[in-house]
């Protein structure tokens, strides 16, 4: 399948992985977009960040195997019709 | 625990809409730079003399969004963003940008210049510095954004500053075309607001620098394609570029590729509402800059407009804190079911 835009990818991660952390999602589209050299932690940083401040995700902070509270991101309703608008 | 989690998340979030509110100041004060630059241009050979009103700008607008579209892609090479504009362009929110490409380049700027043919600049100017509040609307409508009463306020002074500084008493016996004049200014501020919308739409899913890549080629593109073989400009496009060196259109394409970065960047950023009225800001810089770098005179009407546009551009800046989450409820409500 041919790689889509980092930002979609980055709320697509969300949807697919919810609840997760920025670690989770760097994680997950590395194989991806690990050869580009706009990719990076921060380059997934600011992306989710622009999602959040437009209403496409959200933040929740539940317990992590080790029973320390970690923040993770969570899609909203309108996040997930978004995606499924726009990608079949 | 989770209270100082969520301390750190807002500290966050209050950061990237500050940088946003910067970016739209910013945004301002280039475009100024860029319209002094790209006027000085356009009253230099070959645009003057047998040039007329409108194919001379017309040309001028299509050589300027080609450099800016060239400096955009020197950019995006640079940040290793490329292989992004592909994908962009293969996916629905790419094309959406496409769409507010078409809105504010060819259909805004030509309804500018027809506005101005046919109605005068001072009516022209006045009516199409209206477009913030046009995209404001636009913005609560469809983009369901949040826009607090003060911002509403300080985007009405700047609109109000915008027109105050473009206003002239016009002569009416020169414009047997009046009301099509105005009709067209008032498409101009549709057309304009109406971009800003759309491409904040389609900038939701995909990154601005790669929109306002889209954006400036696909206006470069209908240019060439539609409206200079309309209007007949390829003739004095060609003596542009080849019998004197177009290095001020150069000049103002590159002012006009980091103003339109950093209005995409605060659309996306800051919210559609407080990205456009903080862009008008340029009406302000522009004065600054023809003071300047031209024979300019500053009026006492010049003065009154930058205040009105200062204290509403102040009124916008005022609490960032409103911009941690830029769309009402309804639209950015927590996902129950996630």
């Amino acid at each position: 399948m041919p790689k889509l835009p980092l930002k979609m990818s980055v709320l697509k991660t969300v949807i697919e992985l919810s609840p997760a952390t920025e670690q989770v999602i760097f994680a997950a589209l590395e194989p991806v977009y690990g050869r580009d050299r706009q990719f990076s932690p921060r380059a997934v940083e600011q992306r989710l960040l622009a999602l959040r401040a437009v209403g496409l995700i959200t933040e929740t902070f539940p317990t992590d195997a080790s029973g320390e509270l970690s923040p993770a991101f969570i899609p909203t309703r309108a996040g997930k019709i978004k995606m499924s608008k726009y990608i079949s | 625990m989770a209270n100082d989690l969520r301390r750190q998340s807002e500290a966050r979030r209050l950061a990237y809409a500050r940088r946003g509110l910067a970016w739209g100041s910013l945004t301002g004060a280039v475009w100024g730079l860029d319209g002094v630059v790209l006027g000085i241009a356009l009253a230099a050979a070959p645009f003057t003399g047998n040039a007329s009103l409108f194919i001379g700008p017309l040309v001028g607008a299509a050589l300027h969004d080609g450099f800016a579209t060239l400096w955009l892609l020197i950019y995006n090479a640079c940040a290793g963003k490329l292989p992004e504009i592909y994908r962009t362009l293969r996916v629905r929110p790419g094309l959406i940008v496409c769409l507010a490409a078409l809105a504010g380049g060819p259909i805004g700027m030509t309804g500018y210049l027809l506005g101005i043919k046919h109605a005068g600049a001072a009516y022209a100017m006045a009516i199409s510095a209206i477009y913030p509040a046009i995209g404001s609307l636009l913005a609560v409508i469809f983009l369901k954004e949040s826009i607090s009463r003060r911002a509403w306020a300080g985007i009405l002074l700047c609109v109000c500053g915008a027109i105050v500084v473009g206003y002239s008493p016009p002569d009416a016996a020169m414009y047997p075309h009046f009301k099509l004049g105005i009709a067209m200014a008032v498409l101009a501020a549709l057309g304009w607001g109406g971009e800003s919308v759309i491409s904040a739409h389609g900038m939701d899913l995909i990154d601005p620098d790669i929109a306002i890549n889209i954006r400036e080629g696909v206006s470069f593109l209908s240019y060439i394609l539609i409206v200079i073989p309309a209007i007949g400009g390829f003739g004095l496009m060609r003596e542009a570029l080849l019998n004197k060196p177009p290095l001020l259109i150069a000049g103002a394409g590159l002012c006009g590729a980091a103003s339109y970065l950093f209005w995409y960047k605060s659309l996306n950023m800051a919210g559609v509402g407080r990205g456009m009225a903080l862009s008008v800001t340029y009406v302000l810089w522009a004065i600054v800059y023809s003071a300047i770098l031209t024979s300019y005179e500053i009026t006492a009407h010049l003065i009154a407009g930058a205040i009105l546009i200062f204290v509403g551009a102040l009124l916008i800046v005022a609490k960032p804190s409103e911009l941690l989450s830029l769309r009402a409820p309804e639209q950015s409500s927590e996902a129950g079911d996630a």
